[in-house]
């Protein structure tokens, strides 16, 4: 009678047991890091669409400073033009090359930020200051998300790599570690402005 | 029987290990959520002002489901104020958890910064750019002038009569009836029945048939009533444990979380319903 028992209780315990394993939990934080990725390039997306409005206000302003619109305009087309889709987020080189764009692209706009504060007609004008808003906004909505990214995909990582989940992440599910995403340093800080750069000698 | 046995402990103890989540960090040192929709931590409202954002913010909410709370805090502690806004309003839980309908407007005194924090649903409505135009055309000049009530005021004005053009969610207004209730109700802390029903299962078919002995598992085999008894235990426990497991269920992603404080008598505010914000808003010096 025991020896039936246990077996029924071995049952009830192994499916908690098997789905313990990893077999649902290593999909479900895959899934989740996948959905945040949404996120992320929806506020990149965001950022991208604010920046032709931004840059043709600046000039407007008749604003000299051809290099650094030029710096930007291009740095938006090269990011948007590297599309990563969710099956490159394991991918380490496509996925670096993803990363640095983006970041080129949040390098040239804080030049552009410091280079215009020198020109007052352009600060007072509302519709330089709410685009200056919009871009802000859509920095820090990237910031956001992509802290949040990080975070789920860290889990994602932790768990295909620990016990007991590793065991079907690695037989069932083949999983490969997701990449982070890393902000350039000194990115979210106004950057220092160097006059070499400007010139586009060295951009 | 020691072998299946230990396999069932081993199965039983990698369970527990995937039930324990790991904890997320707190990056900030975050204010205690009030009860209300104002936190004057910082001192800068008058009892006058505070009393009557109270009681507008908290109105407010219960006719249209939007939480708008005002937060001031003495000081940011060198952090920056945006991921500090982000991450308090994702703490307090400012709107529900569903719609996302909820504002956060952040003032940092001895920073002399502030922020409007919009929820992921309230972003479509008012986004970063009104944001921005209320911080700099209606916020700021008061706050030069030192007029802290005025700013925050008028600033909650425009606020609203910009919130006024767009439609009220019906959702929204009940995931905010049931935070309300919620937070009036002290919340009990979930009691984990699913947890006690386990325990009781191990106990009675594994603890006490150890503890008996052979002598007695002997007995079970030789009187067939016994065994009948046993499946019909087995089979309760089994329902039971379901039971447990889909009440824990029920606990865990339930949606209006209101969270365990206790709210002022009369019609308590519904704006802390687990909402989150993704980053939009606008923020400003003075």
């Amino acid at each position: 009678m025991f020896t039936r028992l246990a077996t029924l209780a071995t049952l009830i315990v192994g499916t908690f047991a098997l789905s313990a394993c990893g077999i649902n939990s290593v999909p479900t934080k895959e899934e989740a890091a996948k959905a945040q990725w949404a996120n992320v390039e929806a506020a990149l997306q965001r950022r991208s669409d604010v920046i032709p409005n931004l840059v043709a206000t600046v000039e407007a302003a008749a604003v000299s400073e051809e290099d650094i619109l030029v710096g930007v305009t291009d740095a938006r087309s090269r990011a948007t033009s590297i599309n990563i889709t969710t099956d490159d987020l394991s991918n380490p080189e496509e996925f670096q090359r993803f990363n640095e764009a983006q970041n080129q692209l949040t390098q040239a706009l804080g030049q552009l930020r410091t280079v215009v504060e020198a020109y007052p007609q352009l600060q007072s004008n509302q519709r330089f200051a709410d685009l200056m808003v919009e871009i802000e906004q859509a920095n820090n909505m990237i910031n956001t998300e992509i802290n949040r990214y990080n975070d789920t995909a860290r889990d994602y990582n932790t768990e295909i790599r620990t016990f007991p989940s590793t065991i079907a992440a690695n037989i069932i599910h083949g999983s490969e570690p997701l990449e982070y995403f890393e902000a350039a340093e000194g990115a979210d800080e106004n950057p220092e402005v160097e006059f070499g750069n400007i010139t586009g000698d060295d951009a | 029987m020691t072998r299946p046995l230990f396999a069932i402990w081993l199965a039983l103890a990698s369970l527990l290990a995937a039930l324990a989540m790991p904890a997320q960090a707190q990056r900030y040192d975050l204010p205690a959520r009030p009860d209300g929709p104002v936190l004057d931590s910082a001192n800068m409202l008058s009892d006058a002002t505070e009393a009557s954002l109270n009681q507008r913010l908290t109105q407010y909410n219960q006719e249209t489901g939007r939480a708008i709370v005002v937060a001031t805090v003495p000081s940011l502690d060198g952090a920056e104020i945006e991921p500090y806004a982000t991450e308090l309003f994702a703490e307090w839980g400012i709107g529900g958890a569903e719609r996302d309908m909820g504002l956060l407007l952040l003032i940092a005194r001895d920073d002399r910064e502030m922020r409007i924090e919009v929820g992921y649903g309230l972003h479509p409505y008012f986004g970063g750019i009104m944001a921005g135009r209320v911080i700099r055309d209606v916020i700021t000049p008061q706050f030069k002038a030192g007029n802290f009530d005025a700013g925050v005021t008028q600033g909650i004005d425009a606020i609203l009569q910009h919130l006024a053009n767009s439609p009220e969610d019906a959702i929204a207004i009940e995931e905010a009836a049931q935070a309300a209730a919620e937070n009036r109700q002290q919340s009990e802390g979930g009691f984990p029945i699913g947890t006690l029903i386990w325990l009781g299962f191990i106990f009675f078919f594994f603890v006490l048939p150890m503890l008996g002995g052979k002598g007695r598992r002997r007995r079970y085999r030789r009187s067939g009533v016994g065994g009948v008894v046993g499946d019909i235990m087995l089979w309760e426990a089994g329902k039971a444990i379901a039971r447990g497991l889909s009440d824990g269920d029920d606990w865990g992603g339930g949606g209006g979380f209101g969270g365990g404080f206790g709210g002022g008598g009369g019609g308590g505010f519904g704006g802390f319903g687990g909402g989150m914000s993704g980053g939009g808003g606008a923020s400003g010096g003075w």
